[in-house]
């Protein structure tokens, strides 16, 4: 094995050290090659003094407490470099087919696999093509469907505020109505059960005093009751109503609100820039509520890309890994 | 030689080396070689764990030929280590010996 060799394939197994890490045991290794050879030794027995580079690596990784295991061959990735595409497969869960592990193999083993590796870098350049292609199809759609939001939103800014600061008022009114109707039953109630304990007080005495009217007496407490309870009922509809509202209200409210203070603005946005401002911002809840479903796969398109981008990095590194190293 | 004998006393034999003078690897292998026949590319090994547990520290120092050259230096932490070991060991082996001793005697 040459030292050439050797150094390469220890390299390979300690891909998962960082690069730092790596490049220092592998100066290490380097050098005490060096050494040896200027003592006297061939390249090869100095080699051979080594051991196997995968002992080694063994060793080496249990240093910084890892599991040599898990930097066995079949997580080996397919250049020294570290491939950043292996780590992605795997986290989308695309598992290195058969054929490229076969074809890392032969890049890997043989010196006469040069042409092979280059017929796989190609490969890999074309593969790196496609994603870009794929990943600015992906950026310019959403670029598009961005534009076309914001073409919209101006025309329907004014129409929607409007109509909305139409809709609260309209909101607004007719829960005041129905306020109004419940104490219109509501009150009455009252004053019906008022009334009607007084009479059967007057029914009581009368009933003491011997006249027959105990079934109007008993008539008379039924409807006291179920009056009393009807206006309880209501107004305890009416109070509890008012406890819920702020919530309620508030939101209801925010873009009438927003757009009053939005038309505040219109037309005296010197006077109020901070008027302005609410407004805006309570626009852009109100568009986010809106949007929140469309944000959420905004945010998972980032999210992938988020994911590539490092690989990009990565590959750019690894590139140039590739040429100072060939 | 049984490889789990010279894993234990490695570390001590290196640790030593270290302290009578600093070395680099190639000049600390050649040396460890001279007492125990071990494999030499165990030894880096060993050298980044003493490193990384504040035992050695390292630095570079040009050479008239080639890279320049790490080299080790125990730390105030590996002389109590070196220490320790070497206590341990002169324990260890008079125990052993005696009961071999005693065993020949029998």
């Amino acid at each position: 094995m040459s030292k050439e060799e050797f150094l390469r394939e220890l390299e390979r197994k300690l891909h998962v050290l960082n690069e730092q890490e790596r490049r220092d045991v592998l100066e290490d290794y380097a050098q005490h090659i060096d050494l040896k050879i200027r003592s006297g030794q061939t390249e090869e027995e100095a080699v051979h003094s080594l051991g196997d580079p995968g002992e080694l690596a063994a060793e080496l990784l249990d240093v910084y407490h890892i599991n040599s295991e898990y930097a066995s061959d079949s997580h080996a990735p397919e250049n020294a470099g570290g491939d950043p595409r292996e780590d992605l497969a795997q986290k989308t869960g695309r598992k290195a087919g058969p054929v490229r592990k076969l074809r890392g193999r032969i890049a890997a083993s043989s010196e006469a696999g040069r042409e092979q590796r280059e017929a796989v870098r190609m490969q890999k350049r074309e593969e790196r093509r496609i994603k870009k292609e794929a990943r600015m199809k992906i950026r310019k759609e959403r670029k598009k469907m961005d534009g076309k939001q914001r073409e919209y939103r101006p025309q329907g800014n004014m129409v929607s505020r409007a109509l909305a600061y139409l809709g609260s008022l309209i909101r607004a009114c007719i829960l005041l109505f129905w306020k109004a109707c419940l104490f219109g039953i509501a009150f009455p109630a009252v004053l019906l059960g008022a009334f009607c304990l007084f009479l059967g007080g007057i029914v009581l005495v009368l009933l003491l005093q011997g006249y027959p009217l105990a079934g109007v007496g008993i008539g008379l407490l039924g409807l006291t009751m179920s009056s009393f309870g009807l206006a309880a009922l209501i107004l305890s509809w009416v109070f509890t109503g008012k406890k819920d509202r702020p919530a309620q209200t508030a939101r209801n409210r925010e873009p009438a609100c927003a757009a009053f203070q939005g038309a505040a603005a219109g037309t005296r946005q010197m006077e109020y820039p901070s008027a302005g401002a609410a407004a805006r911002t309570a626009e852009k809840t109100a568009e986010e509520k809106e949007q929140g479903r469309e944000r959420t796969s905004d945010a998972a398109q980032s999210a992938k890309e988020d994911v590539w981008q490092p690989d990009h990095g990565q590959k750019f590194t690894e590139k140039t890994t590739d040429e100072t190293g060939e | 030689m049984n490889p789990q004998f010279k894993k234990g006393v490695l570390e001590m034999i290196v640790l030593v080396a270290v302290s009578r003078r600093d070395m680099y690897g190639y000049e600390l292998v050649s040396e460890v070689s001279r007492v125990i026949d071990v494999n030499e590319g165990t030894i880096y090994p060993l050298l980044k764990r003493l490193t990384n547990e504040h035992y050695f520290e390292t630095y570079l120092r040009e050479s008239s030929e080639g890279p320049p050259r790490k080299y080790y230096h125990l730390t105030a932490s590996g002389v109590l280590y070196r220490e320790r070991l070497v206590a341990e060991w002169n324990g260890f082996w008079k125990n052993v010996n005696n009961y071999l001793e005693g065993d020949a005697n029998e």
